[in-house]
């Protein structure tokens, strides 16, 4: 007889397995049309290509960083599209909302992952890294919006953009080679995680390189709230060069506690420790604008680069609410790499996942428009590395975007050696 | 020895914040049996009323104040009156995932109504605000957060001791029918508890903020670290939550201080660990914590 608890479990089990009938009817084995091979995501009727989007659009972290970016990614390719698309074929996407978790970002891209052809912005380290395996097995390449040091070893993981260890390195060749300080005293003070390991190992590369004067290097937990402890040893230590592998909230408090306990060095913030919010912060604002940022590529605005004018143009025409955003142009210009790869394996008739990859691993340089330098990818993990290249900003709460540059592009000593 | 004293000073005045956060878990727990997940998001929630009031209603501190209390007592009652009131009797697992529920509710509500940003908190005070004492900076806002809480641990002794409806709650606490048998009105007591730790909670939060400087929709996280501290001193007891607050916060401070000097396989990240060290350390001896009262049951 059956009961209403087996007729229960009968249907809980059809609900569960929906989104796998779902993703196996948008499956498609490899076709050809007209010449051209076409894998997953791709419609040769309806001249489509579809590709994922795995972004936190809720939760903390949507908002200043995961919109931003997935907005940049879209607004590139509605205007390639609104320009006839790569070679009549017009770019779509299939967006998911992650919220900054690894194990959302598991189940999201097994939710699409035969729908689409690549993923075109999978945002952050941990939920990037939970898919490198799913990826690798199915051939699928993802651009990740993150500056991890460890995506270089990952061969269908592509970076966009210099790591955060080669960030550290340029921040104190700066120090060393442009301002002639010898034997700096210096300090980092990092969070207790994959993003500030990456910083500490950058920094003690830089230590060795530059000869640089050591004097502590402190961490902290991520759910910290108090740096008393972290800003007194780093005073103790009379560091006069203070780097900082931190989140703009964490940066806020230690800058204002080491300024309560009478201690002001030159602050380096790494490039996601800062973010223009922070200057909206009145008793924050004359401390921080003291305080360098290590990134790269054009300021908002610089309409000296060529690709500046088109991207506030398509800001303006498909985002207008979005503001002067440094991960826009980020998502923006990591398009451009995107593009360069559809386009490379559309020209050599190939557009299955493999063809992408084989694209990829040719393109030799993509040119980003100046918004970042030109990036260059090959096939071992030094060549993924795309760029070595950094600027140092002063923190200038007049610019669009909170920052100014006060260095040229430059790729330092110890970053051109450093292997990955 | 400046080093040191700075460290120490840092420390009690972080472990009064979490004393007042452990204050609001333990108040509920102790009237209600009911472990609310909800407090850190409550803490958010007045934080950031607190923060809007100043700087976007342009209110002053000390009006604004009390603005971010009100709305959250204001959620403690409303939650307690149209939910947990339907709870009573129900197993403590389901008032717990309610209360999960609530502070999932709460948090998506903050990043609703004020998006995922870093935003800046109040202060009354400058940054640099306080005075030098033998090399130690005794910072306005840790000086308020010492003072506050000494204040408010004395408010409530005799709120407990000496008032109608601080008797009351303890004898709700001691037993239940017997408080309803003498003519206490249980679901007062209840609500007044919910008011009560939403407020305490509220001020912790505030003050936890002033220190920071910026908050975002995380900053409620630090319930997260005042749970060792209200679970070290015993979860119904209220003067446990205290010294339990003031143990977890110069352990943590002083360890964070010195962990660098030790072998970087021990010392990194030491700190964060400690507080839940000292919790299995004092649970070993203690099963009920430092001021937990100890179940008799007759078998």
């Amino acid at each position: 007889m059956v009961t209403k608890r087996f007729l229960f479990a009968c249907i809980l089990i059809l609900l569960a397995g929906l989104p796998i009938l779902a993703g196996c009817a948008g499956s498609s084995t490899s076709s050809s049309s007209g010449g051209l091979k076409a894998g997953p995501g791709v419609d040769l009727n309806k001249k489509t290509i579809t590709l994922g989007i795995l972004s936190p659009y809720s939760g903390p972290v949507a908002g200043p960083v995961g919109i931003p970016i997935a907005n940049g990614v879209k607004a590139f390719f509605y205007h390639v599209n609104d320009h006839g698309g790569i070679n009549g074929f017009k770019v779509q996407f299939i967006e998911q909302d992650t919220q900054y978790s690894p194990q959302l970002e598991v189940q999201k891209y097994n939710q699409i992952r035969n729908q689409v052809l690549m993923i075109a912005d999978s945002l952050g380290t941990q939920p990037t890294f939970a898919i490198k395996d799913l990826a690798a097995a199915d051939h699928m390449l993802v651009s990740a919006a993150t500056l991890s040091s460890a995506l270089a070893r990952e061969k269908y993981l592509i970076l966009v953009g210099t790591p955060y260890r080669l960030q550290v390195e340029n921040a104190f060749d700066y120090v060393v080679n442009k301002l002639g300080v010898k034997n700096p005293a210096t300090a980092i003070i990092y969070q207790n995680d994959d993003y500030g390991q990456d910083g500490l190992t950058g920094y003690r590369e830089a230590v060795s390189v530059y000869h640089l004067h050591d004097v502590a290097q402190v961490s902290f937990a991520v759910n910290d709230t108090d740096f008393t402890a972290q800003v007194a040893q780093l005073k103790a230590s009379g560091a006069k060069y203070v780097f900082m592998t931190t989140l703009p909230t964490a940066t806020a408090t230690i800058i204002a506690t080491a300024y309560k306990l009478g201690y002001n060095p030159q602050w380096i913030l790494q490039s996601p420790a800062f973010s223009i919010q922070l200057l909206a912060v009145p008793a924050l604002k004359p401390l921080i604008s003291r305080a360098w940022v290590v990134s790269q590529g054009a300021a908002w605005g610089d309409t000296s680069v060529p690709g500046m004018a088109q991207m506030l143009q398509d800001q303006a025409k498909y985002f207008p609410k979005q503001q002067p955003d440094g991960y826009f142009e980020f998502g923006y210009a990591e398009s451009y790499v995107t593009y360069a790869i559809l386009k490379k394996a559309m020209d050599n008739g190939d557009l299955t996942r493999d063809g992408l990859f084989r694209a990829f691993e040719s393109l030799q340089s993509v040119d980003m428009g100046g918004l970042l330098p030109p990036a260059h990818y090959g096939s071992t993990p030094d060549q993924r590395v795309p760029t070595r290249d950094s600027v140092i900003y002063q923190v200038d709460a007049t610019q669009p975007a909170g920052v100014k540059p006060i260095s040229s592009d430059f790729t330092g000593v110890a970053a051109q050696q450093s292997h990955f | 020895m400046a080093y040191f004293l700075q460290l120490v000073f840092a420390g009690a005045a972080q472990g009064c914040i979490y004393a007042l956060i452990g204050l609001g878990f333990s108040i509920i727990f102790k009237a209600s049996q009911v472990i609310n997940f909800a407090q850190g998001e409550l803490l958010l929630v007045g934080t950031y009323v607190v923060a809007s009031a100043v700087l976007n209603w342009h209110l002053p501190f000390l009006l604004a104040l009390p603005l971010g209390l009100l709305v959250t007592i204001v959620i403690g009652l409303l939650f307690e009156r149209l939910v947990l009131r339907r709870m009573i009797g129900r197993p403590p697992f389901t008032v717990l995932m309610i209360t999960i529920g609530l502070d999932i509710i709460l948090r998506t509500l903050v990043i609703v109504g004020w998006g995922s940003r870093t935003i800046p908190a109040a202060t009354p005070f400058a940054i640099t605000s306080g005075f030098n004492v033998a090399g130690v900076h005794l910072g306005s806002s840790d000086l308020w957060t010492l003072g506050v809480t000494v204040v408010l641990c004395a408010a409530l002794y005799y709120f407990f001791r000496h008032t109608r409806y601080g008797l009351a709650m303890r004898a709700t606490a001691l037993d239940q029918e017997a408080a309803l048998a003498m003519g206490i009105d249980v679901r007062n007591v209840y609500a007044l508890a919910w008011g009560l730790a939403a407020a305490i909670t509220t001020l912790g939060g505030v003050l936890l903020a002033i220190d920071s400087l910026a908050i975002d929709p995380n900053f409620g996280n630090a319930a997260l670290v005042a749970f060792p501290a209200i679970i070290l001193g015993g979860l119904d007891s209220v003067s446990g939550a205290v010294v339990g607050g003031v143990i977890i916060g110069l352990t943590s401070v002083l360890t964070a201080g010195y962990e660098s000097r030790l072998p970087a396989v021990v010392g990194t990240g030491l700190h964060e660990v400690t507080p839940y060290l000292i919790m299995i350390l004092i649970l070993m001896i203690r099963p009920y914590g430092l001021f937990g009262s100890r179940k008799v049951e007759r078998v």
